[in-house]
């Protein structure tokens, strides 16, 4: 028991010194991290708004509320994947395999997200578009990197 | 029908992709997996003098005639008998000999423990992605989204990098351990979430390898005896909502 929580203790703790980390070489996972984390914080004030101060006017139905949190838990998902590979990119791990493989499946995830909000790009102007741009940035960025790396991986080992 | 297919899917599933990690085969002393434990156990048991050591040598002998539970039980008997030892004798051989024997049960618990997590995290891997192959023939709404977009696919694609994390002995490293605090924490809130609209199959799909991830990833007894009670709920209240 001692052990679980002395070793969430220190991950939280590396985790938010590596966030003070910043180097140029991963400017895109940052800005990547920074996007659905500030995403996800959003999802958990709303689901916080939705529990603890509910509105007299419009009362939340559960269905809201899980929508919320299965959201939530997506958006964590993700904002995980974009930091682990920052912190890779911070310490030139990229070419491993497993970095790889995260490198695509963020590239995948960020794209069906970029399909999922582009119906609305025409519709409500300024934020929304901006965060399509900056996803679908983050999506190529990161589908070349896993793209080159793979490469280099293949030429390391001819 | 329906039912029969989709149980029946599952188990071949199972089947199919457990062949490939070799939980089928019994961890013996005689095994092919590990030679290297055989090769040690016997030099201990041919250098042990000792009386208590007997049992040693019948616990061997009877590890190789009967199976894998007996083997682990009197393995435990034998390392608490090891430990009483090392309080007992004070010459030096015997007790080198006997912090072999207990490094070397270490070793196989280990061993044990590694093979069941690497089978885990494969079975889990494959549920999911079964889960998303089932979600994408199905379709429906933005269903791309909730497939690729940190969706079922997406975990499948992490249970997959854990699994390989696990075989090469790297799952301490933070990396590993933020992936796996994720993942447990997207299989809990699966676990919550009410699945009133969906049909059987939606429900196993959506449920079932969300179970799986919640054993595999929780590693402590204390938590995994509480995710157990809850999942028993949950199957109660699931078999309650289908029969309706």
């Amino acid at each position: 028991m001692t052990t679980v929580f002395s070793d969430l203790k220190e991950g939280i703790l590396s985790t938010l010194q590596g966030l003070t980390v910043i180097r140029a070489k991963s400017a895109g996972y940052i800005l990547g991290t920074v996007m659905l984390g500030i995403m996800s914080l959003v999802k958990a004030k709303e689901l916080c708004t939705m529990l603890f101060v509910p509105s007299t006017v419009s009362p939340t139905t559960y269905y809201q509320i899980f929508s919320r949190l299965s959201r939530l838990s997506r958006l964590g998902l993700m904002t995980t994947i974009l930091y682990t590979l920052k912190d890779a990119s911070d310490r030139d791990r990229l070419k491993g395999s497993t970095f790889i493989q995260l490198n695509f499946l963020a590239a995948g995830a960020l794209l069906s997200m970029v399909l999922y909000l582009s119906p609305s790009i025409g519709k409500s102007n300024g934020p929304l578009t901006a965060l399509i741009m900056l996803a679908s940035g983050i999506s190529t960025m990161t589908l070349c990197q896993g793209v080159s790396s793979l490469k280099a991986k293949n030429n390391s080992e001819q | 029908m329906v039912f029969v297919n989709v149980y029946a899917y599952a188990i071949g599933l199972i089947l199919v992709h457990l062949h490939g990690t070799n939980c089928f085969s019994v961890p013996t002393s005689i095994g092919r997996s590990n030679n290297n434990n055989k090769a040690a156990l016997s030099t201990t048991t041919t250098t042990f003098l000792n009386e208590g050591n007997v049992i040693l040598r019948r616990t061997n002998y009877g590890c190789r005639c009967i199976g894998r539970t007996t083997n682990s039980i009197m393995l435990s008997k034998l390392s608490a008998a090891a430990a009483e030892e090392e309080e007992e004798n004070t010459e030096e051989e015997e007790t080198e000999d006997d912090a072999a024997a207990t490094e070397l049960l270490d070793n196989k618990k280990l061993a044990g423990r590694k093979k069941r997590l690497i089978m885990g995290y494969q079975l889990s891997s494959f549920a999911y992605l079964a889960a998303s192959s089932f979600h994408l023939i199905k379709g429906g709404n933005n269903f791309l989204y909730y497939i690729f977009g940190g969706g079922t696919f997406t975990v499948a694609g992490i249970l997959y990098i854990l699994k390989g994390a696990a075989q090469n002995d790297r799952l301490g490293s933070d990396t590993y351990k933020r992936l796996n605090l994720s993942i447990i924490f997207y299989a809990f809130v699966q676990q919550i979430l009410p699945a009133m609209g969906l049909g059987l199959s939606g429900k196993l799909f959506f449920k079932g390898p969300a179970i799986l991830t919640l054993i595999n990833g929780i590693k402590v007894s204390f938590f995994k005896m509480l995710a157990m009670l809850f999942l028993f709920f949950r199957f109660i209240t699931l078999n309650f909502l289908t029969s309706k």
